[in-house]
């Protein structure tokens, strides 16, 4: 399938095209993975599990090849999409060199026997026609080459304009964040690391053991695992819907202006996407718009940009894409972006009644405040942490989450609130309205509040049956609700009905005493008038 | 911090008209260009002073798209004001306004002050929505209106304080019940019934806007 071609076009695709040096796709992964270069043969195919069986330099080889998917991927899915120019070429013109005779050793890596690559010629022709595509478009050549100075270390980072500044430093997304959690982790996830190496590349025996995995996550999965990990995890790592990604990509969206204006709006500050237009902010956009045209009835929905743009700091567009998909179908995402978001009001009544039961004190000072839940709980299920917690902290949210569901997001909510209970008990409405909105990302900066509030958030009773009935409740109160809504209509109608009828009869009233006035003395009106009155 | 009065605020209106920035540059006095995307609801608050006395503004701001319309509706009851938003660039967005005043018309209570903003108005090359529509609209629908930009500022504060001093009057003239907390207007603390507008003092407020 598709996956062979990405990886050999990912071997391909990585970053010298600028650079001075033949570094390869494998010494810059392997660089940025703090780990050994490895040689030709270390190279396995990722979504091939099961073909290796070297534990600790597999997971290695498994996060180069993940980098070079990861790049090619989403060149993958420009060569087929007519509006990312820049990315094609990108691509292409990668290939080229490879093709051209450097060809890095990270080509073995994705040149497995049983997924063959289209053919040279054909790839040679594409290639050097998206050469010539990139000769005219300096523009690209300068992110490009940012691109490559970026992700190759001891590349000198040369090159002008400040597009090579952000596209430089939108590279941590995939690798200074990295490093970064690699580091304070290495002592204690040395084995961590192992025993994800091996279960990405073995993952059908894992998958057996639910359980187990399950414990696992909670661990916590080593940041270069995470693209691959939570697409094998979600089972969708060989997924028609890449494929159908594509497709896609040809077309357009009645929704495309929608989504275009918040392109922008979502992670404003965050390296990757604050460049207008550039490759952080096109790619969110190429996927939100496959989304949309994927499921026609949610379409865009404010929000789950968020979610789509944490994804994309960890894999390609197409994978980004088939993760979203099977979150939003499967884990009942898209039934809180359906155009009513009846599952949200669900959600927050869920909410409200673990709190009730478990933090009672909390809840009432909450009401007493009129402090209501949607008031500071929205955002927490419709981007599931994203905009109110540190990033590296959302990130672990969504390990869980891909595993164990939205349990997670109601387990971690309450779990917030347990952990802040006696700062929130302090505040008025406005305070709490700050806290929960603005500051929580502050409070659980450090990873040993992080570790607290997960380990907070595993311990909370969460009672399945109970929650079950909750749904069952609320249903039956939201049918009540708009019987009564109904039935209110109803009376309304009748009673302007009835206004109507009164008004009409005075009027009629009204002209009979006219005439009466007119043809009789005044007595009688004088006995009409006690008649009235009687 | 000390109040004669509070009033609450809706901000409503299509996406990305400048709702946030309307708000930011209300209660910080900076614009944004890129805002966050609003999800669900945010708030500010800021102190005015009308007729010397001290109010606080507590505003909602609300996400503009169709389908958060179930969480905004929730906070159209116990507001005292709404500041209903179109971007004058873009005809839709003007275009909308009866669906949102009929939502707002629904379920708010029948006193609430509306002030139509015709918000962008630095863009005036880019303008689709003349302003004298504008005018005519807030007139048919018994409307406050003005054009603010919340890049330079202007009126925006006008715009805030307008419709104090209207939900202000209201008072004054009896309309309002203000011991109905579920009107949007709330007496301060220390400001019983009976001596309200003797006891103004305290700055308060984190920003001590004035009266203009």
């Amino acid at each position: 399938m598709d996956v062979g071609i990405d990886t050999a076009s990912s071997s391909r695709s990585p970053h010298h095209q600028h650079t001075t040096t033949t570094t390869t796709i494998s010494t810059a992964a392997a660089a940025t993975a703090t780990s050994p270069s490895p040689t030709e043969e270390d190279g396995e195919d990722p979504l091939l599990p099961g073909r290796s069986s070297r534990p600790v330099t597999s997971g290695v080889d498994q996060n180069q090849n993940q980098w070079g998917l990861a790049v090619s991927a989403s060149s993958a899915s420009a060569t087929s999409s007519s509006e990312s120019p820049k990315k094609t070429r990108f691509a292409m013109d990668q290939g080229t060199q490879g093709s051209a005779g450097q060809q890095p050793s990270a080509q073995v890596n994705g040149e497995s026997p049983e997924q063959t690559p289209p053919s040279d010629e054909e790839l040679l022709k594409r290639l050097e026609e998206a050469n010539r595509l990139l000769e005219a478009d300096e523009k690209s050549r300068a992110v490009l080459s940012a691109l490559s100075s970026g992700t190759t270390p001891g590349h000198s980072r040369k090159g002008s304009g400040s597009s090579i500044v952000s596209s430089t430093s939108s590279n941590s997304f995939y690798s200074t964040q990295n490093s970064a959690e690699n580091d304070d982790a290495n002592g204690q996830s040395e084995t961590l690391w192992e025993i994800w190496g091996r279960i990405i590349n073995d993952f059908d025996t894992v998958k057996k053991r639910p359980a187990f995995l399950k414990e696992l996550v909670r661990k916590g999965i080593p940041h270069e695992f995470r693209g691959m990990a939570w697409q094998l995890v979600l089972g969708v790592h060989d997924s028609p819907w890449k494929l159908e990604y594509r497709e896609h990509m040809k077309k357009t969206s009645p929704c495309e202006k929608l989504i275009r204006r918040d392109i922008a709006r979502t992670f404003p500050e965050h390296d990757f996407f604050k460049e207008k237009d550039g490759f952080g902010q096109e790619s969110l956009f190429n996927v939100m718009k496959a989304y949309s045209l994927h499921d026609r009835e949610v379409g865009y929905c404010q929000g789950s940009g968020f979610i789509v743009g944490l994804l994309l700091m960890q894999m390609p567009e197409e994978d980004a894409f088939a993760v979203m998909v099977r979150l939003m179908q499967d884990f009942r995402l898209r039934e809180l972006f359906k155009p009513s978001m009846a599952e949200l009001g669900l959600c927050m009544y869920k909410l409200e009644c673990l709190i009730q039961e478990l933090l009672p004190t909390l809840l009432v000072h909450f009401q007493t405040q009129n402090f209501d839940t949607s008031m500071y709980a929205s955002s927490w299920f419709l981007t599931l942490f994203v905009t109110s917690l540190p990033l590296s902290l959302a990130r672990r949210i969504m390990d869980l989450f891909v595993s164990e569901g939205m349990e997670m997001i109601f387990r971690v909510g309450v779990a917030i609130l347990q952990m802040c209970q006696e700062d929130l008990l302090a505040l008025d409405m406005e305070g709490l309205l700050k806290y929960l909105q603005k500051d929580l990302r502050s409070r659980f900066d450090q990873d040993s509040d992080q570790d607290n509030l997960l380990t907070t958030a595993y311990s909370i009773k969460y009672n399945h049956k109970k929650m079950k009935k909750l749904e069952k409740e609320y249903t039956a109160l939201k049918t009540k609700e708009n019987e009564d809504q109904i039935e209110l209509r109803r009376l309304r109608t009748e009673n302007r009905l009835l206004r109507q009828r009164i008004e009409n009869l005075e009027k009629v009233e009204a002209r009979l005493l006219r005439q009466n006035e007119v043809s009789s003395p005044p007595y009688h009106r004088y006995d009409y008038f006690c008649f009235r009155l009687y | 911090m000390s109040y004669a009065y509070l009033f609450k605020y809706i901000i409503i209106g299509d996406t990305g008209v400048g709702k946030s920035c309307l708000l930011l540059q209300f209660t910080d006095k900076r614009f944004q260009p890129v805002h966050d995307l609003t999800i669900g609801v945010e708030f500010g608050a800021r102190m005015i002073t009308i007729d010397g006395k001290q109010i606080k503004l507590q505003i909602w701001d609300t996400a503009g798209q169709e389908s958060f319309r179930s969480i905004t509706r929730s906070y159209y009851r116990g507001a005292a004001g709404a500041l209903l938003v179109y971007d004058i660039t873009r005809r839709d967005t003007f275009n909308h306004l009866t669906t949102w005043l009929e939502d707002a018309r629904q379920h708010s209570n029948s006193n609430m002050v509306i002030m139509l903003i015709g918000n962008k108005s630095d863009l005036e090359a880019r303008r689709e929505v003349k302003k004298e529509e504008g005018e005519a609209f807030a007139r048919e629908h018994g409307l406050i209106f003005m054009e603010t930009s919340a890049k330079t500022a202007a009126n925006v504060e006008e715009a805030f304080i307008n419709t104090a001093k209207e939900i202000y009057q209201k008072i004054q003239d009896g309309v309002f019940d203000i011991n109905n907390e579920a009107n949007g207007i709330k007496i301060g603390p220390q400001h019983s019934p009976t001596n309200q507008g003797l006891n103004v003092g305290g700055s308060g407020g984190n920003q001590g806007g004035n009266c203009c």
